[in-house]
């Protein structure tokens, strides 16, 4: 079976496309302090798309609801740019619906990831979607 | 990576520089509120994004709270524009109380949650049976209640929450609640504990509890401690409507049940109520004074079956020298049969005189016969005249045959002849008089069917077997207290027990 060319299996930097400076702090402090992870923000979907391409992240996490470009407006753009095709995407969103986590999942996310997320857990969480991720892609 | 510690100093400093921008927020969040009572949609947009932000932030700086508030707002300004086309003032106005809790919030972060009543009350919609259904949701965690509360206000109810088992306790000690929404796993009371406590405290009230995936054991055992159904986390709208329509329609059963009992109960006390007038009444009815008669004395007593009863006595001196002495038993006992004994006790007083019982009686039941043919029912009678001086009693015995004559030598007369047709029953003889004498030492017994229906070896046996039960009696009243102990007046009896006893000596 050949190995998809995307296939990592550490996962080094973090890009968080998130309008809201609150949220964007405490997930750099979590992410990066307490996770080591290298972390990059944009805070709109359009910033997000300028810098993707080329910012060679591992994991890309998007809010939902964003003024201008949405979240999942965003992700479907994302994809369409063939450097970002296979780059696993995660959503963040203050939404307990269960049929809408279903519609996110639909659209492609790896995960989605509740808000509001408690600093202290949110490294663990990354990873550990992550590690399904990686052995999925594995076998 | 680097030490948590250093880490969690870094995120504590962040809590407070978020800290001490919440009261800026606070006052956002009005401007916002003002502008969209002003001008609508931009005003609420903002309302909206800055909800949303504090209901996404708030839980990560340590405040769930404040998530909290913020989420429940975002969502009813989320139904308010999705329900309204036109937004006026009044359109906003269920909003008011949205905006001051998460303001209120804002302000005092660090309130503690457990005295803390986020109420939503004076909410559109919902409203089936002209009242709203008010619930309280018990949670500690906070996206629960948000989502309850979203949900609950939308469909109509009126919500309250708290976030732990005690303050659920104190907050339902003062509010009427008809639905509970309940969590098992809490820290501090648990929710099996609260459930056992509102069992007792307001058994009408539903409680549906909240369960973690896989812990169906402890839904069954809160099912047992008498909760009335149960809601799996996580749920979505769809389970969570199921489940409130279900217990909803039990509440309704339940409260249009209670109701009814209730009327029933006092019906039902007023009618014992009537009932106990009634009998002190029909007690007030029978003579407890005896005639002054020189050589004789009487005895007589009545116990009826119910509260009232159809067996009476009476008695007159209708001249010098004469009493007249009526027994009556009514078919049946309770109200009817004690309706017609007032009425056949009042012809009697009327119409008996000093003639002889024959002519008494047939007066009598010349205007009690239509009457008792009315009404279905008949009156046995024992209608006895004495003549004091001689002892000679003439009687009419109109169906009762409860009667006879205990000799000074211990003997019994058994029957006294002859015996006629009940009152009421068609006639076809004239009434036909007996005559039986009373000498010193004798006594005349008249008792009703009751003692009879109590005892119904006696029946079988005849009026020889009270032989060695009156043996002996030296007056009426001993001889009436030994037929009375033949019979438990304590339990329950099958019909009115009445007895009179008039002895000469």
């Amino acid at each position: 079976m050949p190995l998809s060319p995307t296939t990592r299996v550490t996962l080094r930097h973090i890009l968080i496309v998130e309008d809201d400076p609150d949220i964007q702090i405490i997930a750099r402090v979590a992410l990066e302090a307490i996770g080591g992870y290298q972390v990059t923000i944009c805070s709109s979907g359009e910033e997000a798309l300028q810098v993707a391409p080329t910012s060679d992240a591992d994991l890309i996490m998007l809010d939902v609801m964003m003024p201008g470009l949405d979240g999942p407006s965003t992700m479907t753009q994302l994809k369409q740019i063939s450097a970002l095709r296979d780059t696993p995407m995660i959503f963040m969103t203050a939404c307990v619906q269960p049929s809408e986590v279903a519609d996110y999942l639909a659209l492609g996310a790896l995960a989605v990831l509740s808000k509001p997320f408690s600093p202290l857990k949110l490294p663990q969480e990354v990873a550990r979607i992550w590690s399904t991720y990686g052995s999925a892609d594995r076998s | 990576m680097v030490p948590l510690t250093e880490a969690e100093q870094t995120i504590a400093l962040l809590r407070a520089q978020y800290t001490q921008q919440l009261p800026q927020r606070a006052l956002e969040v009005e401007d916002a509120w003002r502008r969209a009572q002003c001008e609508g949609a931009p005003g609420l947009v903002d309302l909206r994004m800055l909800a949303h932000r504090l209901a996404g932030s708030g839980a990560s700086y340590g405040f769930p709270e404040v998530s909290t508030s913020a989420r429940v707002l975002e969502s009813a300004v989320i139904g308010t524009v999705g329900r309204v086309n036109t937004q006026t003032v009044a359109d906003l106005a269920p909003l008011a109380p949205f905006v001051e809790s998460l303001v209120l919030r804002l302000r005092a972060p660090d309130a503690p949650v457990d005295t803390e009543l986020i109420t939503y009350d004076d909410l559109p919609g919902g409203d089936r049976n002209g009242r709203a259904m008010r619930v309280l949701v018990v949670d500690d965690d906070y996206d629960i209640v948000a989502i309850l509360t979203i949900s609950l206000i939308q469909a109509g109810y009126k919500v309250a929450s708290v976030s732990s088992g005690e303050a659920a306790i104190e907050y339902l000690l003062e509010t009427p609640t008809d639905l509970v929404i309940l969590d098992v796993l809490m820290p501090g009371m648990s929710g099996l504990q609260v459930l056992e406590y509102l069992r007792d405290l307001v058994p009408n009230m539903a409680v549906i509890v909240t369960t973690a995936h896989g812990s169906e054991e402890v839904a069954i055992g809160a099912l047992r401690r008498g909760a009335d159904d149960y809601l799996r986390k996580p749920f979505d709208v769809r389970d969570l409507r199921v489940t409130l329509g279900r217990t909803v329609e039990m509440v309704e059963l339940r409260r249009q049940n209670a109701e009814l009992q209730q009327q029933l109960e006092e019906k039902h006390q007023r009618l014992e109520k009537e009932l106990a007038r009634a009998a002190r009444v029909q007690a007030d009815l029978l003579p407890s004074i005896f005639p002054s008669l020189p050589g004789y004395d009487m005895a007589a007593r009545c116990v009826p079956a119910r509260n009232v009863g159809g067996d009476f006595y009476d008695w007159q001196i209708v001249a010098p020298g004469l009493l007249n002495l009526t027994f009556g038993d009514v078919m049946g006992k309770g109200m009817p049969a004690a309706l017609l004994m007032t009425a056949i006790r009042a012809v009697m007083r009327s119409t008996a005189r000093a003639v002889s019982p024959a002519i008494n009686m047939r007066y009598a039941s010349g205007v009690l016969e239509p009457d008792l043919e009315g009404a279905g029912s008949f009156v046995t009678m024992f209608h006895a005249q004495l003549e004091v001086q001689t002892g000679r009693v003439g009687y009419i015995d109109a169906g009762h045959g409860c009667a006879f004559v205990y000799r000074a030598d211990g003997t019994i007369d058994p029957d006294l002849e002859p015996r006629g047709v009940p009152v009421g029953v068609p006639r076809v003889d004239p009434f036909i008089e007996g005559v039986v004498v009373l000498n010193p030492g004798d006594a005349l017994v008249i008792f009703s069917d009751g003692l009879l229906d109590a005892r119904p070896d006696l029946l079988a046996a005849g009026n020889r077997a009270f032989e060695p039960v009156v043996a002996g009696a030296p007056d009426a009243r001993e001889l009436l207290d030994r037929l009375f102990a033949l019979v438990d007046i304590e339990s329950p009896l099958p019909d009115d027990l009445t007895a009179v006893v008039l002895m000469r000596h």
